[in-house]
């Protein structure tokens, strides 16, 4: 029975929602769920049941006409984006999934080769300050290769540019993998922005004595860490919201869909995907600008806030569509 | 064994619908059923063809929706015919009248 359902989906998925076409389908399934019960009570397996039903359904474009929506066939309003390969689904999510590795890895590396400098500058001989100053460097170079390798990997124009849309199993099958992904995904943000505030802590702890040094090397470590977390996290969770915003809002396809993903349609869905990306990028730019990072890492604070205000602006906006 | 061609009969499935509509209210998957048990196997029609017949023939009012559960308890749109279906369904057997008198005159055997 499965399997007519999905069958029927598939072919609606690009038809306009309507009133209309909601009923033409309701309408067809209710029939075609008759007929398979009715070979099934025959005593036909599931497999020749499901091929009889689908084999005598017919054609839509017969349907076309009394739905108001011949234009609509044959027109560009007609949502004709082929279908992405299921395997082409998950080669995304898993090359995604590295590139987030690769990315977070070589922000670490920016974010923590301030260590460098501080570790060797405790020794008064030039040469290791300047060893200190090259290590600086060098860490950086290795991260900008790893951005290059991120940037090159993989060629998915075609979800970037939102001109595939997925069909219901590789919807069923993202949904899922997202699901199972979130666990980790909330963890490994939980931990990651926790590390980022808690990162003034030790420049504070240690701000007595000639420990100073080892508080701010603390602190890079910390926010180091944090955004590495952060960053891999939002990568991996990214390639799902991705993949299943490509199933525009205004056609059935949209039927397929929940309501949190209709939300990752809209425009608030889409600063929500950046949202803690542009926090880390205040707190950076802020803390880089003035060196004052326990009053940077006050944004962080603003961030949860900000966070808070924009989900229920979300759920409020979400009630006025309905 | 000749099939029927879809062409053919697409004229008349209005016909053939209304005619069991004429013996109560009814809904697609029974219609469909009927369709296959009167026509002994010959003619199949499609859940598509039967869709769209009903959509067409409701906006011309010659039927009416209404949703029933009926025996099985489970809820369908059902469909019965109209004073204007009754009169579209006598003048469309008057027209298959005067169809199969003319083209049996092209038939031999």
């Amino acid at each position: 029975m499965e399997t007519i359902k999905n069958y029927l989906t598939n072919m609606f998925m690009s038809l306009p929602n309507t009133p209309e076409v909601v009923r033409a389908k309701d309408e067809l399934l209710s029939m075609m769920e008759d007929k398979y019960q009715e070979l099934r009570d025959e005593g036909k397996s599931d497999n020749e049941a499901v091929g009889i039903v689908i084999s005598e359904f017919g054609n839509l474009e017969e349907l076309a006409e009394s739905l108001g929506i011949a234009d609509q066939m044959t027109e560009e309003k007609r949502d004709t984006r082929p279908v992405l390969p299921m395997e082409k689904a998950k080669e995304y999510i898993e090359i995604q999934g590295q590139k987030g590795n690769l990315v977070s890895f070589g922000v670490f590396l920016c974010i923590t080769s301030v260590l460098s400098p501080i570790i060797f500058g405790i020794s008064d001989l030039d040469l290791i300050v300047n060893f200190g100053i090259a290590g600086m460097f060098i860490m950086i170079a290795v991260a900008v290769i790893l951005f290059i390798i991120a940037g090159s990997k993989g060629d998915f124009k075609e979800i970037e540019k939102k001109t595939v849309v997925l069909d219901v199993e590789t919807t069923e099958y993202v949904r899922n993998e997202k699901a199972r992904y979130s666990s980790s995904h909330v963890i490994m943000l939980a931990i990651g922005v926790g590390l980022c505030i808690c990162s003034i802590l030790p420049p504070i702890l240690f701000s007595i004595g000639n420990l100073e040094d080892l508080g701010a090397g603390l602190m890079f470590v910390f926010v180091g860490v944090g955004v590495l977390l952060i960053v891999a996290s939002s990568y991996k969770q990214g390639a799902y919201d991705n993949l299943l915003k490509l199933n525009s809002s205004k056609t059935m396809a949209e039927r397929i869909m929940t309501e949190e993903e209709k939300k990752a349609n809209t425009i608030i869905g889409n600063i929500e995907s950046v949202y803690w990306q542009t926090v880390l990028a205040l707190f950076l730019i802020i803390g880089f600008l003035t060196f004052d990072w326990s009053s940077a890492a006050g944004i962080w604070i603003w961030g949860v806030i900000g966070k808070i205000a924009l989900g229920i602006c979300g759920k409020l906006l979400g009630r006025e569509e309905d | 064994m000749a099939e029927i061609s879809s062409d053919v009969i697409r004229g008349y499935n209005d016909t053939i619908i209304l005619f069991l509509l004429k013996e109560g209210p009814s809904y697609g998957y029974e219609l469909s059923k009927r369709i296959r048990q009167i026509s002994e196997d010959k003619y199949i029609i499609k859940e598509t063809t039967l869709y769209s017949a009903f959509t067409r023939m409701e906006k011309n009012g010659y039927i009416e929706s209404f949703v029933d559960e009926g025996d099985s308890g489970k809820k369908r749109t059902y469909y019965r015919i109209t004073d204007q279906g009754n009169a579209y369904y006598e003048s469309k057997c008057s027209e298959w009248d005067l169809t199969k008198e003319v083209i049996e005159k092209f038939i031999r055997r």
